[in-house]
This record gives structure tokens, C-alpha cells and sequence, in this order.
């Protein structure tokens, strides 16, 4: 047969297929189980965006935030005389969103879908920027910044854990970012997570997904379990400026406020790390 | 004799010195906030009242700067005398509590020369020392005055006195368009400094696309980051303003000092050049298309190779 398929571009007469070497999957290695007490350790840095204002990355275990801050920039229309702030919060595309079913549960109720004009920005996004908007919007001195906007983007680009410790972690990131982008802040804002499970009367500081292999995306809430992110200015004689529960269950008044002071406990300790790094890159 | 018990660096937040401090009784000192810090209000340990402290707003360096008044250095000049003169009677009003100011601020790590402007007291200040900190206030050290002047606030907004270095963009009748550069003594804009060395462009602010779907489509495509402004044609010059024209004063392109009058309306500061010192700094001529001109006089600029002579409120260099 010498007639060749004249349509098709033929490889070369003496290749031969590929063939993979066995490779054997690796076990994925046991992740230590963190005692309930202990606050996971973090990765900082600042200022790798060149292109923007400040900004900050931060890496705690699986989870890879990144925040530029955009600002003070001019605005257009009217005349303010206070900054206005901004925060657009996006996952990569592929990323599973966590506790994602169950904001699609409850986002029949759709108060938030359009939440301050931005498109495209999935419940838990915009969750999450309301919060971080809330927070920093009583933190910064805007007056001292009139005319202008004040934007912050928040990129998570990892993320394997439940929404709120998340959350926990944006909030540092933000703080970060904001110092580096040298915007005048009343504080620092650090915040303190917690898990309570009320069957037991047990506090979990920091809780994380102990289960690698666990879908975050159906964290079901359970009864008796209750997550709290709770923000604090510590050196303003700590005021809270942000508190999320999700939860499904009643609180005490004086359980809560336990709560909220072992947040607080928490809060101080990555303050601390916080202003250790800062005074550290001053150096 | 006090040791200054203050953190040489500091995070935002971070409480520095309270207003006022006692010196056992013979001395107050009292501190005012500079760039980089503000008076507030905080709960103190062990007590119940609110206290006002100054606190860091940003992160960096703490930097104290005793102020001395002229007229107060003169004037107790002056006392001294009288006392000599009149002894013995006025020994008690000697013993007047004696208050020193300083000014207290935060210098980011950036930053190195700062420019103290502060329009209300620069009359009357003499001079700023800088007060290393762990020194006691009695052991003053003075150092080079003039690299120890800093800036009122650390916002690198053009603000109310400010001067400003701009480009023209577009020219009226009535006014002349400009795009803020840079402002005197400050750091550069960063968005503008950004915009001419590498064209990347920022995401696009939030708060701008809201409100650009009101307005036309057309603005949303000049989305700047720069701050603008207008030089209107009554505030071009100071003398016969009323019959200024604006072409004969500005050309699209050229670089203008200018101050700033009026923060204006939403999209605009308003700047004016009726001074001496201000109006074009550099300009080239045919609309950008020649050579750098020189001033001559006030109102002409020469093209030294071509001999090119055009208009221009041109700012006396010297």
C-alpha cells in the first residue's frame, strides 16, 4: 500500500505512541488536627501589586487572599465632601464558593442580589463585601479625603474552609492592605473567630475544614453549632465594628458575651503578629 | 526634666502621647497633632473618663518638632527685662506655668523631605526643632531646620493653598481644562504618576460606573485618574481681569503652577494663576509641535531656535 491519505498531515512512520510511567497517587498527607485552642498560623505580605495603592496577600493554610486598594481617587459627579469606600469581593471562577448551598437557600428572599449596583457578584461575594464595607467604613477618617473613592478588591484565590473563618481572614488581609496604601485609619482592624457547639458547651477558636477531602460548598448548619466572626479596633479601647453569627439556634446573653470576649482574646494575639510585621517592614 | 516616653515607630492606631503632660508642676508641655496623627478621645486603664490622647493614623516613624513662637520668644525677651527692672514685687507672676508645643507626627517609610505648611503660623514661627525622641526636653538637639519642615497632613489631595503643577487639556472662552499633576512639597499623585510612566490601568472605580450609567457614554471612556481643574478666565491674572483672553494665556499641553482656590464642584478643583510666581512653567511652541520656549516677559514666550514668539501668563521663573 503506497497510496498515502493525502488529506492528513501523517507523523513521522517510526513514532510510537506514549506510554506513562505507573504513577502512584500520593497520600495525601493527614492534616494535623489543630488543638481547638490554637490560632492557625498565617503567611503576610505587602506590596507585591505594583499597579495600585497598597496591598496585601495572606496565606493561612489552603486559604490565599489578595486585596489591592485603589485610592483616594477622584470621582465623578457631585461634590462630597467625605471619601467614599468600596468593596468588591470575587473568588477565581472555579473556585467553590463555601456554604454556598445554603446562601442559595436563602437567597429567595433576593434583598441582597443587586447589592450597591455591582453585577455579577455571587451571594456569598457580596456577603462578604457588605461586611468588609461595614467594617472599614467606621475605621477610616473620610473626611480626610474629600472627592474622592476609596476602592477595595478582594480576590480570594484559595480557599478551603468554612465562610466565616474566611471572612476572619479577609478582614486581616484588608487591614494590611489599608496600612499599605497609607489611608488614614482610626485602627487597625483585627477580628476573632469561633465555633461553639452548644451540645458540649465547647469553644473552638479558629475553626478549620479538619476533613481535607470535606465539600465546603454543603456545610450544613447544624443545630446546637454556631459560627461568630467578631471585628474589633483593639487599641480604641477594643470597639466592635463588624459581628456575623450563622448559626441556628438561640444564645444566651451571657454565653455570647463570652463568646465575644474570647474573639476579642483572639483578635489581640494576630494583632500582636499584625504589629509585629508592620514595625518589622518598617526596619 | 522629663524623658519623653514615646514609641519611635508606630501602626495606625497606635496611642502616642497624651495632649498634655506635666512636668512636676513648673512646666506643661502640650502636643499637637501633625501629619499622620489625630486627637481622640480614648478610655485610659485606670481611669473612667475619656482621655484625649494622639494617636498614629498610618504606619512609620514618630517624629516630634518643638514649636517656637516669634513674638513669644520676643515677648518673654521682653518680660525678662521688665522683671529685672522691677523686682522683688512680681515674684510670684515668675513662677507662670511655662507651656512648650510640639508637634507630633508620623513619617511614612517613603517619605523623606517634608515641608511644614501651615498657612495660620507661618508668620509667626520661627523656628521648628527637632526633638530626638528618648532625648530629655531639656537636652534639645536642633538640627538642620530646613530639612525638618513637614506637611500638615499627609493626604496627598490638593487641598485649599495648595500649589499646584497641572496640564492643560482643553481650552474655552470662558476657562481653561487642566489635569492635576503633581502639588508642591508633597508626594506625587500616585495615580498620575502611574498613568504617565506605564499605561496600566486601574480597575475602574465602583462608585464611577454607577454613576456613569446616568451619563453618557462618551464620559465613561475618559474615566482619569487624575484629579482636574478649571482656571477661569477672572482668574487668570490679577490686574484687568476682565479682559482676559484665555488663548492668550494657555495652549493645550502646557505645564501651568497654579493655586488651588476652591475645591469646586464634583469633578473640579478651581485654580488660579493671579500671582507672580505662577501661570506656564514649560511650554512648547505650534501646540506642542516646536521647541521649548522661555519666558521673556509676563505675557510672551520665545522659541530660542526658531525665534517663535507666542502668548502665554507665563510665571516669573526667579
Amino acid at each position: 500500500m503506497n497510496v498515502q491519505d493525502r488529506r492528513r498531515l501523517l507523523g513521522p512512520a517510526n513514532a510510537s505512541p506514549i506510554v506513562f510511567s505507573d504513577v502512584k497517587e500520593k497520600k495525601s498527607k493527614k492534616i494535623q488536627a489543630k488543638p481547638d485552642d490554637e490560632i492557625s498560623k498565617m503567611f503576610i505580605n505587602t506590596g507585591l501589586v505594583k499597579n495600585c495603592d497598597g496591598s496585601a496577600y495572606i496565606e493561612v493554610g489552603n486559604t490565599i487572599i489578595q486585596v489591592s486598594i485603589y485610592g483616594p481617587r477622584p470621582i465623578r459627579g457631585s461634590f462630597i465632601d467625605k471619601a467614599i469606600l468600596s468593596t468588591e469581593c470575587r473568588f477565581l471562577p472555579y473556585l467553590s464558593q463555601p456554604n454556598d448551598s445554603i446562601s442559595r437557600l436563602t437567597s429567595s428572599t433576593s434583598l441582597i442580589t443587586n447589592y450597591n449596583g455591582k453585577l455579577n457578584l455571587s451571594n456569598i461575594e457580596q456577603k462578604i463585601s457588605s461586611y468588609i464595607e461595614s467594617c472599614f467604613l467606621s475605621c477610616i477618617y473620610l473626611e480626610n479625603y474629600p472627592k474622592s473613592s476609596i476602592d477595595i478588591f478582594i480576590k480570594i484565590l484559595s480557599v478551603d474552609t468554612n465562610l466565616l473563618n474566611l471572612v476572619n481572614d479577609v478582614v486581616h488581609c484588608c487591614s494590611l492592605a489599608m496600612v499599605d496604601a497609607q489611608i488614614e485609619s482610626k485602627d487597625l482592624i483585627t477580628s476573632g473567630n469561633l465555633r461553639y457547639l452548644k451540645s458540649n458547651n465547647h469553644i473552638i477558636m479558629d475553626p478549620k475544614c479538619k476533613d481535607k477531602d470535606k465539600d465546603i460548598t454543603n456545610e450544613v448548619v447544624e443545630e446546637g453549632k454556631l459560627d461568630l466572626v467578631v471585628s474589633f479596633m483593639n487599641s480604641r479601647n477594643d470597639e466592635i465594628v463588624g459581628f456575623w453569627c450563622e448559626g441556628n439556634d438561640t444564645l444566651e446573653d451571657d454565653v455570647l458575651e463570652k463568646l465575644i470576649e474570647r474573639c476579642n482574646d483572639m483578635s489581640k494575639e494576630i494583632r500582636k503578629n499584625i504589629n509585629f510585621y508592620l514595625i518589622e517592614s518598617l526596619e | 526634666m522629663t524623658v519623653l516616653d514615646i514609641p519611635k515607630v508606630a501602626v495606625p492606631g497606635q496611642p502616642l502621647v497624651p495632649s498634655f503632660l506635666t512636668d512636676e508642676g513648673d512646666s506643661i508641655s502640650k502636643f499637637i497633632p501633625g501629619q499622620g496623627t489625630k486627637l481622640e478621645r480614648l478610655l485610659v486603664q485606670d481611669k473612667n473618663s475619656k482621655v484625649p490622647v494622639i494617636i498614629a493614623t498610618i504606619l512609620g516613624k514618630v517624629k516630634i518638632y518643638e514649636r517656637v513662637y516669634k513674638e513669644e520668644a520676643e515677648a518673654e525677651e521682653e518680660e525678662e527685662e521688665e522683671e529685672k527692672e522691677a523686682e522683688g514685687k512680681q515674684d510670684q507672676e515668675q513662677e507662670e506655668l511655662k507651656v512648650r508645643t510640639f508637634i507630633i507626627s508620623v513619617v511614612p517609610k517613603s517619605s523623606k523631605n517634608y515641608y511644614y505648611q501651615d498657612s495660620q503660623d507661618s508668620q509667626n514661627l520661627q523656628k521648628l526643632k527637632e526633638l530626638e525622641i528618648d532625648t530629655n526636653i531639656e537636652e534639645v538637639t536642633s538640627k538642620n531646620q530646613e530639612d525638618v519642615i513637614i506637611n500638615k497632613s499627609l493626604s496627598n489631595l490638593p487641598q485649599e493653598g495648595d500649589i499646584v503643577l497641572v496640564k492643560i487639556l482643553k481650552l474655552t472662552l470662558k476657562q481653561a481644562f487642566v489635569e492635576i499633576i503633581a502639588i508642591e512639597n508633597k508626594k506625587a499623585l500616585d495615580h498620575s504618576a502611574r498613568t504617565l510612566i506605564n499605561n496600566d490601568s486601574a480597575p475602574p472605580s465602583l462608585y464611577s460606573s454607577i454613576a456613569s450609567t446616568s451619563t453618557t457614554i462618551l464620559q465613561q471612556v475618559d474615566i482619569g485618574e487624575n484629579f482636574k481643574g478649571i482656571i477661569r478666565s477672572q482668574d487668570v491674572r490679577s490686574t484687568d481681569r476682565d479682559r482676559v483672553k484665555i488663548i492668550e494665556s494657555f495652549k493645550p499641553g502646557d505645564i501651568v503652577r497654579c493655586i488651588v482656590i476652591s475645591l469646586g464642584d464634583g469633578t473640579n478643583y478651581y485654580l488660579s494663576t493671579a500671582r507672580n510666581d505662577l501661570g506656564v512653567i514649560f511650554a512648547k511652541s505650534h501646540g506642542g509641535a516646536g521647541e521649548i520656549m522661555y519666558a521673556v516677559d509676563w505675557k510672551t514666550m520665545i522659541c530660542i531656535n526658531t525665534g517663535e514668539v507666542e502668548q502665554r501668563k507665563c510665571a516669573k521663573p526667579f
